[in-house]
């Protein structure tokens, strides 16, 4: 069949050129569709539920609110896991669907429990789902500010709440209607409200109680439609204005009337344009900011929107209030354009280094060109894969390609033509004709096939069990163990059809029948090495073990990292002050720190996010901020080659100098990928699940102390949950009886004065301002206003409220976290000098043994060691699995165990070059190294079936074994060197390369590099002394 | 960086050598990056240099004597001062026959209100006002027979006039006749200073409060019997002799503490509170006269004493 094929192609090879032709256009097409980021995407399919429940304690929120919605969701099909957070004001509820799951549809199943739950919840609070968006999803970050000394038409400098309306009436709306976003978040400055705030004293003097007050306004502020009146034929609409314009307005509002005389808002309290009571605030450098996230739709190509989103923002710029401007603050694009920049790089001198190789070799430019032809056209077979499997190019997938790698089928292929054909010319002593031309090209092609699909099949063997990663590490590795296998199979069809037609259409005239000078200089120096090796084969067989042994000890004394992490330019610090912090506390804190790390002269500008956005995708406590930190371009510092570790060090240390703050650094995607992935990052990980909260916090100190004493812990911690201050006002009933007030009373008093309560909505075209009615601020921060907050009397007269309540200074929960449904407290632990597994059984042990639970309480063991033993459990299987197909390969190729142990024993030679590089370089393994490795083996397989191959093909000849091996040797001599060259030329530019992204890649361009140096050595030398062992005079096997 | 990634790595790269007989030994160190956990125990002393402390805008006061007003907010209402009221009655009963004032006329004292015409005598006679004051009601036109029962007018000496207090009874003990009290409008105005004149010793059921009464100088006329007020009484001024300013308090576990600045830092040190005025609260123990502590900003040496125990999320 497939030298039908590979005839088919020589004959049809115009109808293939044009198929090709017709490939490329759709390639290009299709790579103008792919999702391009900077990383891979490794968010779960998860869908998130904010509700806002304004006002309420974290506790109340778990009940009122959080398990409502939780319990909803129990059961719900393809689900995972679900998880909550109940903090202040807010409940968020993560819904985590089994991978796969396709997003609207798990969104429909959430929306359908959704609203059989609405109507339970309380009043107030409304239940929306999160953007439909993943870890990648904020591309594009701007601040909203006034330019200094901008006034507005009136006259008065612009406010925080001006530029937060700015932002939600002018800039969001139009920046939803770009494609490809999802949501517009804003978070700083503040709501403006209309605020009505009533002075407790001057309510008792009109005898006006809050409720009053509030009915008045609800009762005097809607439009109504009436129908319609036909009269003589026409019809007119009936409408009942009622509505509120304007502060004047709301004053006039008649609460009552006494003895006649009407008493107006205005008569008891102030009316006012007031600020909400915010959960969240932005800073850029020293002062206060509206800073707005635009967050990509799923799926969508970050690039191009984050592009559409510039230019809508620049439009929307020009139409804003004179004064108000409008400043990127981050975009995506630049990080995926440096990202794509360095692969595109490194791809350009990558394949000109392998055209170079390929003409310099085959001293014929157009079968170099030729070669070289099958990168373009494999990397568009990827991309058409990647697209239509919905993979998304990144670092990862696109970086890991290598065109030696995909270059090295069509090479062996097209060296076999020229060889063959010069070898033809010589024969006839003439150019071929057309006819004989394409015979030649026929039989070359089917001559080295076998090795070019032996090689591929290889490959693409090794790679499968990437696939069978889960987790976070699966959606790390798929794309680029897809990207790998899409492009050797795109490179496998190319050389068997696109390969032999360009050969016979373009490798016409005279080929130069001869070895060009360099090889003909490689074989006088490489013949005399094989003839020493295969005379001291002993020795050069115990040294290679010998080497082998000693490289895999010293890989297993190598430091180890997941992946390389992706310096992303920018850093971003987490810092968290203590619980209770509040939100303006944490501003000016935050405002010191941004001076303090601007004060460095590498700093272009920061800014930071405190506390929860308006769309709360990330709850954080007032006390924390994410703060982002843009450096000037390096030829701009002071000191060019500084490296980013010491400037980072020297942020640190400038951070530290603000007193009453603790950092995290990490980089803006790191960050929110671990916000939205959100598991345990220690390796042990006890969960206490169970009812009472302080019965929790016994338990789980208790556990603490057992695994402080289990040998290999390392400080256990037991999850920071409580220390938030709160003010309890518990209501005294029998005290109330006697004042005929009910609890009622006094919640209402204590929530509208100190939390206010909206009654209705303010229009102002297509912006709408809550009417709120609330204490003044000065009021409600004195904590004796509080006690002596009166309570009006049905009776007439008052009573204060410390009266009929006692005020408590308490502390409670900060956040109440659940894993599907119940309460726990995590107690971590990280553990060194032992084996994980060791110590997860013993300390599972002791804490059975020690810890008393009481009824209901249960324990579950959690942390990365479960990720640990899936993973191992399935590569302990596919590994060896692999392996196995690989070695039936090799025996299916040739035939003989023997010849397939001896293509195999190419494997672990090849890997001690990997090793010793990384050694060199002093680069830690990691799994991108591990997929240097991956490629390594396929290479050495290859080069060791066109090795063997060979010597074979002599020996089926008749020729005698050591003659065989030599002749073999020399005659494959210039492929083998062929195949190192490009693959690890190929690389150079990754392993040299420092742009961005670079630090992932060169890992993996390490190994290969090192790798194939050696592999090629070992191959051109070990492999015949082997053979000749293998096959001594009196064992030799006569081949199949 | 993580342990079962190098475990991952190797097992990967182990299958491969595995399989071609050269098994390599299995790895056991590990590398990773592990930040050291914050001690249990809140260190004794904030770091903060004066300089970081001046940047982030900490200030310092020495403590020191303080003047300490403790004041109490009471809600109440302006009456008239019942000992400078009176009612005009008719001596005789008889038929009015001249009403000399109208409501709200000032009147002196002795001069003419009404004149009426005796039944017995059938002779008018004048009834003359019984004080200084202003002429708060009237209840009689002439030609109207009246007896000596019925109140004719009413005169009141506005020139000072009572500000009477409900006092709960938490506050009862805390509220004695002498204290002075600042006054002020339901809408926040200030008015003047009086003194708590008296505490009725007996309270009202219904509302189970108590009356506490300031008589209150009127001259001026913006008092208006009927209307609210709102009284500050000082229930302590006194001089004491360690205070701070009420920024500077923090609460640190369950204890109230000041800052205090050593030359390691601010080191938290446990106060008693004593009297707590708007300026100043007084220190009854824990720190003495003379100790510079942190005034502004103390917050931050708090977050900074417990910012490790926050954990992330």
């Amino acid at each position: 069949m497939i030298d039908r094929l590979i005839d088919f192609a020589i004959r049809q090879r115009w109808l293939v050129m044009a198929l090709v032709a017709g490939f490329v256009v759709f390639g290009v097409f299709e790579y103008k569709r792919l999702p391009i980021d900077a990383v891979p995407d490794i968010t779960n399919v998860q869908v998130q539920i904010n509700t806002r429940a304004p006002g309420y304690s974290p506790l109340e929120v778990e009940q009122r609110v959080t398990f409502l919605v939780e319990t909803a969701m129990a059961g719900i099909p393809k689900l995972e896991s679900t998880r909550s957070i109940s903090v202040y004001g807010l409940s968020q509820v993560t819904v985590v669907f089994k991978d796969g799951t396709d997003i609207y549809f798990a969104r429909q199943l959430v929306n359908e429990r959704l609203q059989d739950v609405k109507s339970e919840l309380p009043d107030g609070t409304l239940p929306e789902m999160g953007p439909v968006a993943t870890g990648l999803g904020e591309i594009f970050l701007y601040t909203i500010s006034a330019e200094p000394g901008a006034r507005k038409p009136d006259g008065s400098p612009y406010t925080p709440i001006d530029l937060h309306a700015a932002q939600d009436w002018i800039i969001k709306p139009q920046l939803r209607q770009v494609p490809g976003v999802s949501e517009v978040n804003s978070i700083g400055g503040f709501d403006k409200q209309y605020q009505v705030a009533p002075d407790p004293a001057r309510l008792l003097a009109y005898g006006v109680t809050l409720r009053d007050l509030i009915q008045a306004l609800q009762a005097n502020n809607v439009n109504v439609g009436a129908g319609y009146i036909e009269r003589n034929g026409e019809q007119s609409l009936v409408r009942v204005p009622g509505q509120l314009s304007d502060l004047k307005a709301i004053g006039e509002v008649v609460i009552t009337t006494r003895n006649g005389i009407p008493v107006r808002v205005g008569d008891v309290a102030e009316v006012g344009i007031g600020k909400d009571l915010r959960t969240g605030a932005a800073t850029l450098d020293g002062a206060e900011t509206v800073l707005g996230t635009a967050m990509m739709l799923i799926g969508e190509n970050s690039r191009t929107v984050s592009l559409r989103v510039a230019d809508k923002l620049a439009q929307v710029a020009r139409r804003l209030p004179p004064g108000i401007k409008v400043e990127a603050v981050y975009d995506r694009t630049v990080l995926v354009n440096q990202t794509i920049a360095t692969v595109q790089k490194n791809l350009a001198e990558g394949a000109l280094l392998v055209i170079v190789v390929l003409f310099l070799f085959l001293g014929n430019l157009r079968a170099a060109l030729l070669t070289a032809m099958v990168i373009p056209l494999a990397l568009l077979a990827t991309f058409t894969g990647m697209v239509e499997n919905r993979v998304s190019g990144n670092l990862m997938s696109l970086g890991a390609l290598d065109f030696g790698l995909i270059v090295d089928g069509a090479l062996i292929i097209v060296e076999n033509c020229v060889l063959r054909l010069a070898q033809a010319q010589h024969r006839k002593g003439r150019t071929l004709e057309r006819n004989e031309r394409f015979e030649v090209v026929g039989q070359a092609t089917r001559e080295v096939f076998k090795p070019s699909l032996v090689s591929v099949a290889v490959i693409v063997l090794v790679n499968l069990p990437i696939f069978a990663l889960g987790g976070v590490e699966g959606k790390m590795f798929h794309p680029m163990a897809f990207a790998v296998i899409a492009a050797l199979i795109g490179a496998l069809v190319f050389s068997l059809t696109f390969v032999p037609a360009a050969c016979a259409l373009l490798l016409t005239g005279n080929i130069a029948e001869k070895d060009n000078g360099l090889v003909r200089a490689a074989k006088r120096g490489y013949a005399p090495l094989l003839r020493g090796a295969l005379r001291a084969r002993w020795p050069v067989v115990a040294g290679a073990v010998a080497f082998v042994v000693l490289c895999g000890w010293s890989a297993s004394r190598m430091g180890a990292e997941f992946i390389p992490q992706l310096d992303e330019g920018d850093i971003a610090i987490g810092a968290t002050r203590p619980p209770g912090t509040g939100i303006e506390q944490a501003v000016s804190m935050q405002k010191h720190l941004n001076l303090a790390i601007k004060a460095l002269p590498e700093v272009d500008f920061i800014f930071a996010r405190n506390g929860t956005a308006d769309v709360a995708t990330d709850p954080m406590s007032p006390g924390r901020s994410d703060v982002f930190v843009r450096f000037k371009p390096r030829a701009q510092w002071p000191d060019p080659g500084k490296a980013k570790a010491t400037l980072i060090e020297e942020v640190e240390t400038a951070a530290q100098s603000v007193p009453g703050t603790a950092f995290e650094f990490s980089q803006p995607i790191q960050m929110r990928m671990n916000e939205l992935i959100s598991g345990v990052r220690s390796d042990v990980a006890v969960k206490v699940f169970g009812d009472d909260f302080g019965e929790l916090l016994r338990v789980s100190e208790e556990v603490r102390r057992v695994l402080a004493r289990v040998p290999g812990a390392e400080a256990p911690k037991v999850e920071q949950v409580s220390g938030l201050p709160l003010v309890t006002v518990e209501s005294r009933r029998t005290a109330l009886a006697r004042y005929g007030l009910t609890v009622a009373d006094v919640q209402d008093a204590v929530s509208v004065t100190l939390g206010g309560k909206e009654t209705g909505l303010i229009y102002e075209g297509d912006a709408r301002y809550p009417l709120e009615v609330r204490l003044a601020e000065r009021l409600r921060t004195d904590p004796e206003v509080l006690a002596r907050l009166p309570l009006a009397r049905e009776a007439g007269g008052y009573v204060p409220l410390a009266e009929v309540a006692d005020i408590k200074s308490t502390e409670g929960p900060n956040q109440i976290s659940r894993d599907n449904g119940k309460r726990r407290i995590v107690v971590m632990t990280n553990v060194r000098g032992r084996d994980l597994a060791g110590f997860v059984a013993e300390a599972r042990n002791k804490i059975e043994r020690e810890v008393k639970l009481p009824p209901g309480y249960y324990i579950e063991y959690g942390g990365t060691f479960e990720q640990l033993a899936s993973a191992s459990k399935r590569l302990t299987v596919l590994v060896p699995l692999a392996l196995a197909l690989i070695f039936g390969l090799l025996f299916m190729t040739f035939g003989s165990v023997k010849d397939a142990v001896l293509v195999f024993s190419g494997v672990p030679l090849a890997l001690t070059g990997g090793v010793l590089a990384l050694l060199l370089r002093g680069i830690p393994l990691s799994i991108t190294a591990g997929v240097g490795f991956i490629t390594l083996s396929g290479v050495a397989v290859l080069t060791g079936v066109v090795m063997v191959s060979a010597i074979r093909d002599l020996m089926r000849d008749g020729t005698p074994l050591e003659q065989a091996i030599v002749d073999g040797a020399l005659l494959r001599l210039r492929p083998i060197l062929m195949i190192g060259l490009v693959a690890s030329l190929g690389f150079l530019p990754m392993a040299l390369n420092t742009g961005t992204g670079a630090e992932v890649q060169r890992p993996l361009a390490t190994v290969v590099i090192g790798g194939i140096i050696s592999a090629t050595l070992l191959t051109l030398l070990v492999l015949p002394a082997l053979y000749r062992l293998a096959h001594a005079p009196g064992r030799t096997e006569p081949p199949i | 960086m993580s342990p079962q990634t190098r475990s991952l790595i190797l097992a990967l790269c182990l299958g491969f050598a595995a399989c071609s007989g050269k098994p390599e030994p299995q790895a056991e160190g590990r590398n990773e990056k592990q930040e050291v956990a914050a001690s249990a125990e809140a260190p004794q002393a904030a770091a903060i240099t004066p300089e970081h402390a001046t940047a982030a805008g900490i200030e310092t006061a020495v403590a020191g004597p303080a003047e300490i007003r403790e004041t109490l907010t009471l809600y109440g209402s302006i009456r008239p001062n019942a000992e400078r009221q009176q009612e005009v009655r008719a001596r005789y009963p008889g038929v009015v026959r001249t009403v000399a004032r109208r409501p709200g006329d000032a009147v002196g004292k002795g001069e003419l209100l009404l004149s009426i015409e005796s039944n017995d005598s059938l002779e008018p006679y004048a009834i003359r006002s019984p004080i200084a004051g202003t002429l708060l009601e009237r209840r009689v036109n002439p030609g109207e027979a009246v007896d000596g029962s019925t109140t004719l007018m009413v005169v009141a000496d506005l020139s000072s006039v009572w500000a009477e207090f409900a006092v709960f009874a938490r506050d009862l003990g805390r509220i004695r006749a002498g204290m002075p009290v600042q006054l002020k409008t339901s809408d926040g105005e200030t008015g003047g200073t009086a003194k708590i004149a008296y505490v009725a010793p007996s309270g009202s059921g219904d509302t189970q409060s108590v009356v506490a009464r300031a008589v209150v100088d009127n001259k001026g006329g913006r008092w208006i019997a009927g209307q609210f007020v709102t009284g500050d009484v000082v229930i302590a001024d006194l001089r004491v002799p360690v205070s701070v300013v009420p920024a500077a308090l923090q609460k640190l576990g369950d204890n109230a503490v000041v800052f205090v600045q050593t030359d390691k830092g601010f080191e938290p040190r446990k106060v008693e509170i004593g009297k707590r005025g708007a300026e100043a609260m007084e220190i009854r123990q824990g720190l003495a006269a003379g100790e510079r502590y942190a005034a502004k900003n103390s917050y931050l040496i708090k977050a900074e004493l417990t910012k490790g125990e926050g954990d992330e999320d």
